[in-house]
């Protein structure tokens, strides 16, 4: 599943493309984690992303906690109605800016 | 002319060394046995044992690069599977003639 | 040339023949073996194990295709190549060879370069060969180990869970054995008081980390809810030991209903399952439940929101939950059977076919995909109480006689009043004394009047006249709330008394609370909540009903109840 990623200023927007499961979890990672240094805000770009697991829950939650846990400023965003359903289900926009 | 394929028993000096004189021996003294029991079975016309052992002889002749006795021993063979003995005889001839020749030329290359 | 050296038998009933192959073998940096008919090339072959068999079709004594068979046969799962040497031309020659276990020819003159391509490549086939089976068998031994390392782990758990009352009248329940591993967890244990505490967990992952976050969970429940400890802390201690023992992502997705015969309610909390049903009989509609708490293990302990919603539930209705592998089960279309088909099996008239409904679409839909692992189904119905067994309370601990001559004053105030539980930490000491543990389900229902009388009605001043309508109830609730804010110099104390009589003992519990009290009649408490408001939701005729004397004192604030038994002969 392919991740694409790119950077303004100090914000990094990591593109999902596909089903966003346990087969992305390396390549997700290392999208942030290989990120500047300087990144303060991140943005998970959702638009061409068909379906979300709990794994991908997951890793959401791993990258919050790398980008600060309580203070990090992460958005999830252009989800579809089938991703949306899955987040509300969870309650992860108490943790998240979901739009 | 050469009752031995040239080039191939150069090739079989080389793969056997110092064993090529023992390779010789061996099969001059085989053959000896082989063609004896050959003739012993043309006489009592057991095609069945014709064709064996034509057959074992035509390959070993092969091994050691003399091709014209194997072509020999082929004939026999085939006549012994077909059950058709009647000129068997007549090429046993030519293969104990064929099989002096070869013979001379291996001990010479010794 | 290839590098491992091969052993390498050489059948060829012509002894020059047989020279001249050993002789191209052994220059290869092979070694060698021969015979000369079929017979001395089976001996050959068991005795020295040849890698790869140089085979002469015709011989005496046995040929070379009998050889070849029975060399085949002996060899079972190794790879051992077999070329025939042979100068038979026919196509069909040619295949009985291959057909009798033959993997190649070779035809006289041997031709050395031949003979040494063909030794390579079977020598590279073989190298693989062997990889592959010892590849596959450490892969066999390893399933093996991971297949019994699950079942032990399985019996672990099933010893953490077994005290579980999933086999109550009131509930069904389908629960794969091994789901466990899919990080499904069921359980269901009565409290002291009689009610029912369910959980349904789904864990992140599969496997063996899942199914470790489960044997903690199931301790703090099972352990918390026999202590009589209330829904939300036990959910709260769950969180932080997940919390603290999972890795960041890793989480359960978890609903916890608490079952009051009694008051004829379920309090539920949801956090990450997808809806379940509510079928509520008077009107046959089915109502949804859903989540609105981030999954366990998540939030920390400050953040962790406790909230439930407590929903009316009457005999006749029920609860269906389930995790989200029914929703997520697929036919062979890869086609999800999705929670519109779910509630649409609710549409059906007759109740009592739901539970085996859903299990069978869920089934008919999966087809041959259909796999049992991921079904975790519960319905939870409300009966009367009296179809359920009364609650068998452990009286497995402690010592033959325990202390019977004590006294212990246990008083909260202000902000413990407000978050803390005492009535599990006084039961405990309580069941210290064998002659209680009897009266265990007696004490803790007493208690817990006694205590919410104190605290609801006393410190905070409500009245439970608001309770009896459904707009009242939220009301309630409300000014309970407002009151809890503000609690400054209250208090509630426990005075417990045991004393030893001839042939028994004497339990004596005076509860003081720093309330107004209210009018009393210590001679009449058996008025109906008609006649005096005041006595209406402080239980007092089963409070009555539950002791030997009962005594008001004061304004009202304060309350005097005993308790005595008989200690029961050696039958």
């Amino acid at each position: 599943m392919p991740i694409n990623t790119s950077i303004k200023g100090d914000e990094l927007t990591v593109v999902v493309e596909g089903r966003f499961d346990f087969s992305a979890h390396q390549e997700f990672r290392d999208a942030y984690e290989d990120a500047d240094s300087g990144v303060n805000k991140y943005v998970i770009d959702m638009a061409k992303a068909s379906y979300l697991d709990s794994s991908a829950l997951g890793m959401l939650l791993l990258l919050r906690d790398h980008a600060g846990g309580e203070s990090a400023n992460v958005r999830i965003s252009r989800c579809n109605a089938d991703v949306k359903k899955i987040l509300t289900i969870s309650n992860f926009e108490q943790l998240f800016t979901i739009e | 002319m050469s009752h031995l394929n040239i080039s191939q028993i150069e090739e079989l000096k080389d793969i056997m060394e110092d064993s090529f004189g023992d390779l010789v021996m061996t099969y001059l003294n085989d053959s000896d046995t082989k063609m004896m029991a050959l003739k012993e079975a043309i006489s009592s016309t057991d095609s069945l044992q014709v064709a064996e052992l034509a057959h074992s002889l035509k390959g070993s002749s092969a091994n050691v690069c003399a091709e014209s006795l194997s072509a020999l021993f082929k004939t026999v063979e085939d006549s012994g599977r077909a059950q058709k003995l009647d000129d068997v005889s007549q090429v046993f001839e030519k293969i104990e003639q064929e099989f002096l020749l070869v013979k001379a030329q291996l001990q010479e290359l010794q | 040339m290839d590098e491992t050296p091969l052993h390498i038998l050489v059948a060829d009933d012509n002894q020059s023949d047989r020279m001249i192959l050993c002789a191209i073998v052994k220059k290869m940096g092979h070694s060698v073996c021969e015979a000369a008919d079929g017979n001395e090339a089976i001996n050959q072959f068991l005795e020295h194990k040849p890698d790869i068999i140089l085979l002469d079709v015709i011989m005496p004594n046995l040929n070379g295709q009998q050889a070849a068979k029975s060399i085949k046969a002996l060899a079972g799962e190794d790879m051992v190549p077999i070329i025939f040497l042979t100068s038979l031309q026919e196509a069909s020659d040619l295949a009985t060879c291959l057909e009798s276990g033959g993997d190649d020819f070779i035809s006289k003159p041997y031709n050395k370069i031949i003979l040494q391509a063909k030794i390579n490549a079977f020598s590279r086939m073989l190298k693989m060969h062997n990889t592959l089976q010892d590849q596959r068998d450490v892969i066999r031994e390893n399933n093996e180990h991971m297949r019994h390392e699950q079942q032990v782990a399985r019996a672990v758990y099933d010893n953490v869970a077994h005290s579980g009352c999933l086999d109550l009248p009131n509930i069904k329940h389908m629960l794969s054995p091994f789901s466990i591993f899919n990080g499904d967890v069921l359980l269901a244990a009565r409290k002291p008081s009689g009610s029912i505490h369910i959980l349904l967990g789904d864990f992140t992952g599969h496997g063996l980390p899942a199914a470790i976050g489960a044997m903690p969970l199931a301790e703090i429940f099972y352990g918390m809810t026999a202590k009589g400890f209330f829904m939300v802390d036990i959910l709260r201690e769950i969180n932080i030991k997940l919390k603290k023992i999972l890795p960041v992502g890793y989480f359960c997705c978890t609903c916890m209903v608490n079952l009051s015969f009694r008051r004829q309610e379920i309090e539920v909390w949801m956090g990450g399952l997808p809806d379940f049903g509510l079928y509520r009989k008077e009107t046959g509609e089915i109502e949804r439940i859903k989540s609105n708490h981030l999954p366990l293990g998540v939030l920390s302990s400050q953040a962790f929101d406790a909230d439930t919603a407590t929903f009316r539930f009457i005999p006749g209705d029920k609860l269906y939950m389930w995790s989200d592998g029914i929703i997520e089960a697929r036919n062979t279309e890869g086609e999800l059977f999705g929670d519109e088909r779910l509630f649409a099996i609710f549409d059906e008239p007759d109740s009592e076919l739901f539970f085996d409904n859903i299990l069978k679409n869920v089934n008919q839909f999966a087809g041959e995909n259909g796999r049992d692992d991921d079904t975790t189904l519960l319905e939870l119905s409300m009966v009367d109480e009296s179809e359920i067994a009364k609650v068998d309370i452990d009286l497995s601990s402690g010592a033959v006689t325990g202390p019977t001559d004590w006294n212990m004053v246990y008083t909260l105030r202000d902000e413990t009043l407000k978050t803390f539980n005492p009535l599990p930490v006084m039961l405990n000491i309580l069941n210290d004394v064998p002659a209680l543990r009897n009266l265990s389900g007696q004490l803790y229902t007493l208690m817990a009047e006694l205590f919410s009388n104190a605290f609801e009605h006393g410190v905070l001043g409500l009245s439970s006249d608001l309770k009896k309508t459904a707009d009242g109830f939220a009301e309630y609730y409300r000014l309970r709330n407002i009151a809890m804010e503000s609690l400054k110099d209250t208090f509630v104390k426990f005075d417990f008394d045991l004393e030893p009589l001839d042939k028994g003992g004497k339990l004596t519990i005076v509860v003081e609370d720093s309330g107004e009290g209210f009018k009393y009649d210590n001679n009449n408490f058996n008025l109906k909540s008609e006649d005096n408001s005041a006595y209406c939701g402080r239980g007092i005729p089963l409070i009555y009903s539950l002791c030997d004397s009962l005594i008001y004192f004061g304004k009202g604030n304060k309350v005097q109840v005993c308790l005595s038994w008989k200690t029961q002969l050696e039958e």
